[in-house]
């Protein structure tokens, strides 16, 4: 598949991806596919269970449970990943607050991609973290 | 659609291009180890990180295009902006006022309290105040000074810039994009609404996390808390009050606190003349200017940063020099270092088209006998003001003193550091006598061991040699240096100093002399460079330290009217927060490096003795 460098170049400024070296992330970047939807447009709903791994790769996403904002998710965010990895139902919706373009990764084969790259792993693990952290300061 | 159109509508396709400010368009703010200078329009176009000295990041006042910026604005284009500093503080308020609404940026930089280690923060807290009003931020940085590529990457809460050398976050709620090699980002403010930018110097590895509000309120609180604290310690209490309070703390926030150190000024090659070649990096310690400073501190009650920088100083004392080139450099990097090779840099076009710009400063290796006066006066104020000075540093001073007798009869480059050949300046030689005459001083009140016979006879040799050679009878005036008739603002200081009284007949005629020659309308050249070529092209401004020195000289004459309106004007001159740079142009612009520690020292000496001029006659008579 011929390699598109544009998004390359954007991908490489993402935070999942930081560590890697331009031909690190042009051999991953084949394991994902873009996506894209309008504003407005349901990317995921609440009690999914089929989501999979999105990158935002431009424009930003509203985390929203019971008609509340929970957070919005800016470029260089991800979600879908737990479903994902624990095979649940996810618990909110995502809504695309401006014209959003993913990169995309089904949920069969994010374990194999992240396996591919402990790298891409770690800074996911690391966000995650920081999430969890900032769970429990707003609970305490 | 066109651009404009969409611009109208309050959407940019590309970061606004923008023009160079007036130098004095800007305020600063500070922690201690660097500074930035923030322009009216909002936009930070000069900082350095982590230290005064290190390469820019935002270095867009040396070139628009290559520098890099940081800017937080309007998206529409026709507001009107006010700066102020929240009293007391170096916490820094842009505000953009428009016919629907009002909004303001506050720009401070937090200062570690205590034994924490410091951290090299830059926080912008944008508020709406009425109405509302959308606000593009656009973060463009330019690492060593526009040479070094980074990277820029996105993460959930901000966006890491990477460069080889340094690595800066920056941490924000709202939502950023791509735009060149930066990011930027739009967001709407109504009454009482915030939104926080932290850029932060970080482990290349960092992830940004989201700031909340009670922290950046917190990192406020403190930072107001810490200018207040320091500005409660001054002793000022008269005339002039507020700019005297805001040259202080202009002049604190350009000391390096690790080390004690003093640059004069936080910039390098804002230019003497607009297209000159007279730009030069003064983010070096000076010791003139700096025992200049300490001097003006000192007078105000600032106590800490004298002890800081007598620590400072007599590490300098301690390192070995070649003989000839006596006991200390003229400057060094605020870290004591003494390499400060100068360099251009070619690919920097200098504020609006001013080339060259240099980074380090070849005048390091000169020789400036002056020094030493500065040096040695500055001790004696802090022996009798603050702490009597140490016996390891009397010894220390003893050894100066010593070489000051033994060498002060030579030519050299001078105070104002011409690159035209040295010469046997008046001013050189009468701070070589001040050396001399205060080092007999604290000898004699404390009674330290000393030299005293020879030291004496080395301060007379100094006295009669002005009297006679620096003297020039054709001008009825003491002229630059011996083999001229030019005359120098510099020697408006012979009385400061106490070398001759300020009604002697001599002294009145020099007075008369410079009045005439290279005055301005009460503004003061520092001499006349055409007739005194100094190894440079191009004209100058008016120098502030200058006009300082003469307004005092005035009074101190008892030309006291004279001096308060002198001054008055002068006051006229400092920017809309009472910054001053270098120099002074035809129309009233600021030139030069801004802001400049010379000045503001010169005005707060200026300010302090002519207020005490004006009540000890009891009042004044405008």
């Amino acid at each position: 598949m011929p390699t598109d460098l544009a998004l390359v170049e954007s991908a490489s400024r993402l935070s999942l991806f930081a560590d890697l070296d331009r031909d690190e992330l042009e051999d991953l970047l084949p394991r994902m596919r873009e996506v894209s939807f309008d504003e407005g447009e349901w990317v995921v709903r609440r009690g999914q269970v089929d989501v999979g791994l999105h990158v935002i790769v431009d424009g930003e996403a509203g985390v929203v449970l019971n008609d509340e904002e929970l957070a919005v998710l800016p470029k260089g965010s991800f979600f879908g990943e737990i479903s994902a990895l624990i095979g649940e139902e996810t618990v909110a919706d995502v809504v695309a607050r401006a014209p959003l373009r993913c990169l995309y990764v089904p949920p069969s084969e994010v374990t194999n991609f992240l396996l591919a790259s402990p790298r891409v792993m770690l800074r996911m693990l690391e966000t995650e973290a920081r999430r969890l952290r900032t769970t429990d300061e707003l609970r305490t | 659609m066109t651009t404009r159109e969409l611009q109208t509508i309050g959407w940019r396709t590309t970061a606004p291009s923008m023009d160079y400010l007036p130098i004095a368009e800007h305020g600063i703010i500070g922690d201690l180890h660097s500074i930035a200078l923030v322009g009216t329009d909002g936009r930070i176009d000069w900082y350095c990180c982590p230290r005064f000295d290190s390469p820019s990041v935002f270095g867009a006042i040396l070139d628009k295009e290559k520098g890099g910026f940081y800017r937080i604005a309007p998206v529409v284009d026709d507001w009107v902006p006010k700066q102020l500093y929240l009293p007391d503080t170096n916490v820094l308020i842009t505000r953009f006022l428009t016919p629907t609404g009002v909004g303001e940026v506050q720009d401070f930089m937090p200062i570690a309290g205590g034994a924490s280690e410091h951290r090299h923060r830059l926080i912008r807290r944008v508020l709406g105040v009425r109405g509302e009003m959308r606000f593009r931020v656009d973060v463009q940085p330019r690492f060593d000074y526009g040479r070094e590529q980074h990277e820029t990457i996105f993460h959930e809460a901000g966006v890491l810039f990477r460069s080889p050398e340094v690595s800066l976050a920056l941490e924000t709620r709202v939502p950023m994009d791509f735009a060149q090699d930066g990011a930027f980002g739009e967001f709407t403010l109504r009454p009482g609404e915030t939104a926080t930018f932290v850029l932060e110097q970080v482990p290349e590895t960092y992830v940004p996390r989201k700031y909340s509000e009670a922290e950046t309120r917190e990192a406020f609180e403190e930072t107001v808390r810490y200018w207040r604290g320091w500005l409660s310690q001054c002793r000022y209490q008269g005339r002039w009050r507020e700019i005297i309070y805001r040259s202080a703390l202009t002049l604190k926030l350009m000391t390096y606190r690790p080390s004690g150190a003093i640059v004069a000024a936080p910039t390098t090659s804002l230019p003497e003349q607009i297209g000159g070649v007279r730009n030069y990096d003064y983010r070096y310690t000076w010791i003139r200017d700096a025992a200049f400073s300490l001097y003006a501190l000192l007078r105000l009650g600032f106590t800490e940063e004298a002890s800081a920088f007598m620590d400072w100083l007599t590490d300098r004392f301690r390192e070995p020099r070649p003989a000839e080139a006596g006991p200390l450099q003229i400057m060094y990097g605020i870290d004591g270092r003494a390499e400060l090779e100068e360099e251009i840099l070619d690919h920097l076009e200098g504020y609006r088209g001013s080339r060259p710009v240099r980074i380090g400063n070849a005048a390091a290796d000169q020789l400036q006998l002056d020094i030493y006066g500065e040096l040695i006066d500055s001790v004696y104020i802090y022996n009798n003001h603050a702490n009597p000075i140490a016996h390891a540093s009397w010894m220390e001073l003893t050894r100066i003193v010593d070489w000051a007798c033994e060498n002060w009869d030579q030519a050299d480059e001078g105070i104002w550091e011409v690159r035209g050949g040295r010469q046997h300046f008046t001013y050189s030689r009468l701070m070589s006598w001040v050396a001399i005459e205060r080092a007999i001083r604290i000898a004699m009140q404390r009674g330290l061991p000393s030299n005293l016979d020879r030291w004496r006879l080395a301060r007379d040799a100094i006295y009669h040699q002005i009297m006679n050679r620096g003297w020039n009878e054709e001008k009825h005036a003491f002229v630059q240096h011996y083999d001229t008739d030019t005359l120098d603002a510099s020697v408006l200081v012979m009385p400061l100093v106490k070398f001759i009284a300020p009604t002697d007949p001599q002294w009145l005629s020099t007075l008369d002399a410079i009045t005439r020659s290279i005055v301005s309308d009460s503004l003061v050249y520092r001499y006349d460079v055409a007739l005194s070529p100094d190894g440079l092209e191009g004209e100058e401004g008016t120098f502030s330290i200058c006009t300082f020195w003469y307004v005092e000289a005035l009074a101190r004459a008892g030309r006291v009217d004279e001096a308060r309106l002198a001054f008055e004007k002068m006051l006229t001159y400092a920017n809309h927060l009472g910054l001053y740079a270098e120099e002074i142009g035809q129309t009233g612009e600021a030139l030069g490096n801004f802001p400049q520690a010379f000045t503001h020292l010169a005005l707060i000496s200026a300010g302090h003795f002519l207020d005490r001029a004006l009540s000890d006659r009891g009042g004044s008579v405008w």
